[in-house]
Formats: structure tokens, C-alpha cells, sequence
């Protein structure tokens, strides 16, 4: 009797959550903060509170690099998944035979690990006889391409690989929006004298519109939070030229052991993912 | 009709992007030596073979690897639902203050990358000791599922009339009775696409075992074939591609078999937040 009493009290079903997001979330959060004003080092224990990593951090000119370089990868992978999302997701909304197929095969991408799609797209990307990218190349009347290898080449690649990846989910929400339009909207536009052209531009896309809104947002913190496939096909360079805001996080951390600098991005990179919740969920309040 | 042609080459081209690469390494994971330096390259194998991924199992602790993660996606799973469901629970059937701000927050959560909290966690776990430790690991896995799986699960909840439950409570039912006798049984389509987005996600999960995990016997299929890349010679890419054909065939098998539920689910999630 006792328990179904304890039962009603809404918090109690909650516990394991907050205790497991405290203990994981919340307490490492406000540990990366802490360490941000210290000089802290990986396999060192003593440590003075500074301002310096952050006078560091901001003054040096890598950190400009790096946002330029994740602005990059973040801009054209968004932009591409979006326009390539939405127009699978046209396609697959005719419904021809074969559909389903496309649906397969888009979340197939979707799936597969970004450490695997990284170490495959090395493989195409590669020179020799099997990088097969580049045998597409030579086709066309082209030297070969050193897709990893240039600083904006190996930029080029890993957006390449990565708008593969990220296509298919883009293009499988955007199908959801599409189905939801009610069919009557397209039906009195036919009877207007409205051609295919007027309607995607005055039907389509304002309806789709918020679905797009969402999907910019989700898109780019996805996108902001990559660092496998970029890790397993550049490692981050050549030099730092593929280096987003995520890899230089974990390089500063675990390469140079320096806990202080790596804290000091990662704070950069919980302000900016705050920034864009911020926006989603008010794209969202507004939606319902 | 022409319409119809044009919406099926369009078909052909979106499924050739999406389906190429994973294609070409099948391709070059059947191929032998010799095959892999002829140029120009083709498609289909010459005289398919299984030995690259003998070689692989053989020579590799692929099986270890496989094994491995298959443990971590286990457990994560139930630890994620026994977690989720409850809190689902508590944000689809109670009333409270702030509720809409404690969800707000779980979504907060989400955005954060593994990378951000992977820095403590692995000072911590240093000094625990639990460097290594599969417990702590897995630990952290349900950690980043949870805020997904919870709004994911709620979702499901809410779908439920409340009609439901008030004649289940008239009939003195507890609330954990409820749950487990009408909620629960109920739900089940939203608990399996939960049990499948986090196995997907356990499945691919690189950076955590990557700082956490340096006993090469411990590691995951993701962490593994970074070491397998490595330790094959360029000449070896027939390896590789088979290694990676490997890791990426339980995700692709998942995706055709449960196609409907993932878009639906994906989807669902998503309009709802």
C-alpha cells in the first residue's frame, strides 16, 4: 500500500533519469566549465585557476581557422542535404513502383556508422586503381584528384561524404511533410489553371516551410557534432584544414592532454548548440 | 507515362548515390589481390571470393570486436528503456509545475555532443578506475540515449487514450500496474522503434569506447576497424573493404527488414519534438 502511495508522486518516476543525466550530463558539464579556468593537464594533478586558456583560445589565430573550416562543413553539408532531401523526398512522394527501394537505400546511408563511412570514403577517394571517384575522374579527361591530400580537397571530401550520410534523413522527414499536405490544396490550384511550377512554389513550399525550419536546425547540430566520419578519413588535416570545432575539442584533450584548452572549445561548442536549441524549440512552440 | 520515366530515373540516380559506395566496397571486399590493382576498375568481381573475410576473422579480432558491441547494444537498450519508460511515463500521465520546462531541458541534453562530456567523464573514470570497464561505458551510452528515448517513449504514451487508464484505476489498479499490464503492452510499437534507434546508435557509438576503452580485446566494431585501417598495409584495401562490409551489415540488415517503423518513427519524433 505504501508504494502505490510512493507511486503517485510524479517525481519518483523520474529519478533514475535525473540521476543518471545529473551524474552524466549535468555534473561533466559543469566540470568542463570549472576546468576552463584552470590550466589543468591530462596526467597532472595539481593546477592553478587562469583566465589565460581562454586569452589563449581567443587571441590565437587556430580558433578562427577552425570555425571558418566548421562553418564550411556545417553551410554546404545543411544546404546540400536539404535541397538533395527535398528532392528525394519529392520523388519518392510520386509513389511509382520502387519507392520503397529509394526509402531503403536512403536510410541505408543514413545508417551506417560515421566511422565506417569515413574508411570508405577513404577507400573511393583513394588514387589508386580502387579509388574509384577518381577513376570517374580520369574518365572525363581529368588528372587525378588528391581528394585528401590539399587542404581544399580534403575539406571538399569530408562535406562530400558527409551530405551522403546525412541526405537520407533530411529527405525522409521532408517526405512526411510532403504526405501531409492536404491533397484538396493541389486539387483547387489544378482547377485555378496553376501549372506544376506555380504550385511547388505556391503550395509546396510554403507548407513545407516549417518542416524545412526543423530539419536546418536538427541538420545542423547533427552536423556541428560530427567528428567520426572527418576523424577516420583526414584525421583532422592535412595540417588543420579538416579540423571542426569537435575535432579540435578532442584533439586539444587527448592529443596534447591539455584539459584546460579543450575545455575552452567545448564551451564554444555548448554555446553555440545552446543557440541553435534555442531557435528549434521556438520554431517548435510555434509550430503546436 | 513520360512523367512516370523521368520520376524512375530519378528513382535510379538517388538510389545509385545513396547505394554506390556501400556497393563498391561489397564489390572490392570479393576481389581478389590481383583484381584490386586492375585497372579500370569494375563493378562486378572477376572471380568472387570469401577470402578476404577469412583472412579478416583470421587475422583480426573481428569476431571480438563483433561480440563486443553486440554486448554493449544489449545492455544499453535495457538500461535506456528502464530509464526512459518510467520518466516517459511520469511526463505523459502526471501533472506538474514546469513540466514543459523539465522536458525543454531533457531536449538540451540531446544537443550535446559525447565530445563535451567525454572530457570529464574520462578524468573521472581515471581515477575510478573504470577506464576499461564496461559498466562505466555502457553507462554513459544510456546516458546520451536517454533524452531520444524518453521523448520517443512519452510520445508513444501520449497516444493512449487516458479513458484507458481511468478504468483501470476505478478498477484499483496501481499505477505500476497500469504500466505494466495496459501502458506498456499498449506502446509496444513506439518501445521497439526505441529499442532500434538506440541500437543503431550503440551500434555506431566511436568517440566514447575511442577515449574510454585502450585494451584492444574491449574495443567495439568502431573503434576496432580504425585499428584494422591502420594496421593493413594500403595495399590491403580488399581487407579493409571486407572489415567494413562486416561492420556495416547489422545496421543495413535492420534498416530493410524494419524500413516501415524506422521512417514512421523517425518521422513521428521529429513533428513532436
Amino acid at each position: 500500500m505504501k508504494s502505490g502511495k510512493l507511486l503517485e508522486r510524479w517525481w519518483i518516476w523520474l529519478i533514475p533519469m535525473v540521476a543518471i543525466l545529473g551524474i552524466f550530463y549535468l555534473y561533466p558539464l559543469l566540470n568542463v566549465f570549472f576546468l576552463s579556468f584552470t590550466n589543468s593537464e591530462i596526467g597532472r594533478n595539481d593546477f592553478v585557476f587562469t583566465f589565460s586558456k581562454y586569452v589563449n583560445v581567443f587571441t590565437n589565430d587556430e580558433l578562427w581557422h577552425v570555425l571558418k573550416v566548421t562553418f564550411l562543413f556545417v553551410g554546404f553539408s545543411v544546404v546540400f542535404q536539404l535541397i538533395l532531401g527535398l528532392f528525394t523526398a519529392m520523388l519518392i512522394n510520386q509513389n511509382q513502383f520502387g519507392a520503397t527501394f529509394v526509402k531503403v537505400s536512403m536510410i541505408s546511408a543514413w545508417v551506417v556508422p560515421g566511422i565506417i563511412t569515413g574508411v570508405v570514403w577513404k577507400i573511393m577517394y583513394s588514387s589508386s586503381n580502387w579509388g574509384v571517384i577518381n577513376y570517374f575522374v580520369k574518365l572525363l579527361g581529368f588528372d587525378s584528384i588528391p581528394f585528401l591530400y590539399t587542404p581544399g580537397w580534403a575539406l571538399f571530401s569530408v562535406t562530400l561524404a558527409n551530405i551522403w550520410r546525412g541526405t537520407g534523413f533530411s529527405g525522409i522527414m521532408q517526405y512526411a511533410a510532403l504526405r501531409a499536405i492536404p491533397e484538396q490544396l493541389y486539387e483547387a490550384a489544378s482547377i485555378d489553371g496553376a501549372n506544376s511550377w506555380q504550385k511547388f512554389w505556391k503550395i509546396t513550399l510554403p507548407q513545407l516551410k516549417p518542416m524545412l525550419l526543423i530539419n536546418v536546425i536538427l541538420i545542423t547540430i547533427y552536423t556541428f557534432n560530427t567528428y567520426d566520419s572527418v576523424y577516420a578519413l583526414t584525421r583532422g588535416g592535412p595540417g588543420n584544414s579538416t579540423t571542426v570545432l569537435s575535432l579540435i575539442t578532442y584533439k586539444s584533450v587527448f592529443k596534447y592532454l591539455d584539459l584546460g584548452t579543450g575545455s575552452v572549445y567545448a564551451i564554444l561548442m555548448i554555446g553555440l548548440s545552446a543557440t541553435f536549441t534555442i531557435i528549434y524549440s521556438r520554431l517548435m512552440k510555434k509550430e503546436n | 507515362m513520360i512523367k512516370k520515366i523521368f520520376v524512375w530515373i530519378g528513382y535510379a540516380i538517388v538510389s545509385l548515390f545513396f547505394l554506390f559506395p556501400v556497393l563498391w566496397v561489397f564489390s572490392l571486399s570479393l576481389k581478389t589481390k590481383a583484381e584490386l590493382f586492375e585497372y579500370p576498375p569494375t563493378l562486378i568481381p572477376k572471380s568472387p571470393t570469401f577470402d578476404n573475410f577469412r583472412n579478416v576473422f583470421q587475422n583480426t579480432s573481428m569476431w571480438r570486436y563483433l561480440f563486443n558491441s553486440f554486448e554493449l547494444v544489449v545492455f544499453t537498450v535495457l538500461g535506456t528503456l528502464l530509464v526512459a519508460i518510467p520518466a516517459g511515463y511520469a511526463f505523459s500521465r502526471f501533472r506538474f509545475k514546469n513540466k514543459q520546462k523539465y522536458l525543454f531541458l531533457v531536449l538540451v541534453f540531446q544537443m550535446i555532443s559525447p565530445v563535451i562530456i567525454g572530457i570529464p567523464i574520462y578524468k573521472y573514470y581515471a581515477s575510478l578506475g573504470l577506464i576499461n570497464n564496461y559498466f562505466g561505458l555502457v553507462m554513459v551510452y544510456i546516458a546520451v540515449q536517454i533524452p531520444f528515448t524518453t521523448f520517443l517513449i512519452k510520445g508513444g504514451f501520449d497516444a493512449i487514450p487516458k479513458e484507458f487508464d481511468e478504468a483501470a484505476r476505478i478498477d484499483g489498479a496501481t499505477r505500476f500496474q497500469l504500466l505494466r499490464k495496459i501502458i506498456i503492452p499498449v506502446s509496444l510499437p513506439s518501445i521497439a522503434s526505441a529499442t532500434i534507434f538506440t541500437s543503431i546508435n550503440a551500434w555506431s557509438q566511436f568517440l566514447l569506447p575511442f577515449i574510454l576503452i585502450d585494451k584492444e580485446k574491449m574495443f567495439p566494431v568502431s573503434v576496432g576497424i580504425l585499428l584494422t585501417q591502420g594496421n593493413y598495409q594500403e595495399i590491403s584495401t580488399h581487407f579493409v573493404a571486407a572489415a567494413s562490409v562486416i561492420s556495416l551489415v547489422p545496421a543495413v540488415l535492420m534498416v530493410i527488414f524494419l524500413q516501415k517503423f524506422i521512417i514512421k518513427s523517425l518521422t513521428a519524433g521529429a513533428l513532436k519534438g
